[in-house]
């Protein structure tokens, strides 16, 4: 899109279409790009000049290098642009009776949810029996920003295992797990069951990761989990691996 | 709830764990300890081999081998109480190892994992024969690996029994196969005489296998490696580079690419990769300090040993003395060098000045298959 260096010239389009009134910006470079207004209007300087009314037939040329703010102009038209186009939506509905609506490109994510968009089963809504609302928001979100980030660059960002140190998901992915044991039980669960191999992934990880280098005694306080078996029988499971318990 | 957790989302979970990691949390309950032995979803991706040195024993029953845990850089012994008879190592078959019963000279072969302590004689071959090359071939299905290892051993050479007083015996100029899959030996067919009598005398190390021809290095100077092409039954034999001042040589695979690693005389270790035409590129060298600190007093390469996975290299003597490795650093997508201290002391006690074989090992917990 337009660099932090070039000048902006704005012109007026309204002619074209009644209901979304459209303005061109057009860069130094000779390049055009119509949008909206109201997202023109993000840019105050652009703003202003549109309520001036500066800019008919005369085209207003703003040199960006002499203004302080130059940089954040370019950025918010593409976004938004995007954002208007193609938005096909479909509707979720978890076990609880919750609607939640999203980007068909988001659901599609959960290869569960893309085969019956293919399928041609989708109809109005997809109910979720095996998905509660709380889990089912989180994992929009989780589906949101990874989906997100696959389209500012190559599709291979979204996989989990790619290196890390680069991977600007990674912190996000971190963050986004920190959550009570029972929450993530029931993601695992709904990636599963959704199919979503990215938070499978992650979400196995950080319970692997919760297992590592743990005695069997601190595994079962972390997990809560029972011991079911007997003196004698325990003794004999650790027989088993003995080498790992020295 | 977590008790509650499928058994197939619960065995992903297990295959991300180091295999001690994985020990001990089969052991908190009964089901994830059905868990852990039921679904050994192959790990050769998410965990690193580990290093597994094999005491060389003559005659006696191994008591013990030692491991280290790349991850903590720790080492463990585990016991080889199984095993009916004394061993030699051969070499890896991914998660299962190739061993010799020793008690007799014609070659018998045997695979076991030491983690599940399972054991089993292969049949025997068609050829009777003493001190032939052995070489694997890992048959790539990687759903299938774990439990049910395919995969092919091929003995080459050795020396056959005599067959009349008068004669004595006389080098065994055929190839035989062995496929996992079929369980049975079959006779490939002739070789060429000269081979196997560089593959017998000269008691070849291990195998290594890439991009379709089996190779085998010669044990002393001057070395020369020689390889088997296997779907067309033909043998090749290229030179090494430095041949006559190299104090020790071995061959490993990196990354799928045959790899030659050699110790100069006077100067430092390196590595040599195979490259098109048959021809050698040196991509590395060992760092002086790491070279100093292996040799330590000694002034030659000559004890040397190695052994390389696809993703590792390691270098070692003996259980005492330090290792030193080459290893691909995932995070950095690059390959580092590193030290690593020997196992001196276990449970208290001064362990002995063994000497060992080494192996790069894919832990699994998971009982294979093994008819």
């Amino acid at each position: 899109m337009a660099s932090s260096s070039t000048s902006v010239v704005v012109s007026n389009k309204e002619k074209e279409n009644k209901n979304t009134k459209k303005v061109t910006l057009k860069s130094s470079d000779g390049e055009s790009f119509e949008v909206d207004e109201s997202v023109a209007m993000e840019s105050q300087t652009i703003k202003h000049i549109i309520e001036d009314g500066h800019y008919s037939s005369l085209a207003l040329s703003l040199s960006v290098k002499t203004t302080m703010a130059s940089s954040s102009t370019s950025v918010v038209v593409s976004n938004k642009e995007k954002e208007n186009k193609n938005t096909k939506k479909v509707t979720l509905k978890s076990s609880d009776g919750e609607s939640f609506e999203v980007d068909e490109s988001v659901a599609m994510e959960s290869q569960t949810i893309k085969h019956i968009i293919e399928d041609g089963c989708a109809n109005n809504e997809i109910p979720l029996p095996n998905v509660t609302s709380g889990i089912l928001s989180r994992v929009i979100e989780y589906c949101k920003k990874h989906k997100e980030a696959a389209g500012e660059s190559e599709p291979s960002v979204t996989s989990y295992t790619s290196n890390s140190t680069t991977n600007p998901l990674t912190e996000w992915d971190t963050e986004f797990v920190k959550v009570d044991q029972n929450t993530l039980f029931d993601l695992i669960l709904a990636a599963n069951y959704l199919d979503i191999k990215g938070l499978l992934d992650l979400t196995c990880k950080t319970v692997a990761d919760m297992m590592k280098g743990k005695t069997p005694q601190e595994i079962r306080e972390t997990f809560h989990i029972k011991n079911d078996y007997t003196p004698e029988e325990e003794a004999e499971v650790r027989k088993e691996n003995q080498w790992a318990f020295e | 709830m977590w008790s509650n957790l499928p058994s197939d989302l619960l065995a992903n979970i297990f295959s991300l764990l180091p295999p001690d990691s994985l020990a001990r949390a089969s052991s908190s309950c009964r089901h994830w300890h059905t868990c852990a032995k039921a679904y050994p979803l192959s790990t050769a991706s998410n965990n690193l081999a580990w290093f597994l040195a094999m005491p060389i024993q003559r005659n006696h029953t191994l008591l013990s081998c030692y491991l280290h845990n790349p991850i903590l850089n720790n080492w463990h012994a585990l016991s080889l109480d199984f095993l009916p008879d004394p061993v030699r190592l051969v070499g890896p078959i991914g998660s299962l190892v190739l061993i010799r019963p020793t008690i007799s000279t014609f070659l018998q072969l045997a695979i076991c994992n030491p983690f599940t302590r399972q054991f089993r004689h292969l049949p025997m071959l068609n050829i009777t024969r003493t001190k032939p090359a052995v070489g694997v071939v890992m048959v790539l299905d990687s759903t299938q690996s774990v439990l049910f290892p395919c995969f092919k051993v091929f003995v080459a050479g050795g020396m056959s029994e005599a067959e009349a007083p008068r004669r004595g015996a006389t080098y065994e100029p055929t190839l035989e196969m062995y496929d996992s899959r079929r369980d049975t030996w079959q006779i490939v067919g002739p070789m060429p005489v000269e081979f196997a009598v560089r593959l017998t005398v000269w008691t070849p190390n291990e195998s290594v296998y890439s991009k379709g021809v089996l190779y085998w290095i010669t044990s002393a100077r001057a070395y020369s490696v020689m390889g088997l092409e296997i779907g067309t039954n033909t043998w090749v034999e290229l030179n090494v580079p430095m041949a006559e001042k190299l104090e020790f040589a071995t061959l490993v695979r990196r990354n799928g690419v045959l790899t030659l690693v050699g110790g100069i005389c006077g100067g430092e270790a390196c590595l040599w990769e195979l490259v098109e035409g048959y021809n050698w590129r040196l991509v590395e060298k060992m760092p002086i300090e790491f070279g100093i600190r292996f040799l330590g007093s000694k002034t030659s390469w000559g004890s040397t040993k190695c052994v390389g996975s696809d993703k590792a290299i390691y270098l070692y003597r003996d259980l005492r003395s330090g290792m030193v490795v080459w290893r691909e650093v995932v995070d950095k997508g690059k390959w580092e060098w590193f030290w690593v201290e020997g196992c001196c002391s276990f449970g208290g006690k001064q362990v002995q000045t063994l000497p060992i074989k080494g192996v790069l090992l894919q832990p699994s917990l998971a009982p294979s298959w093994i008819p």
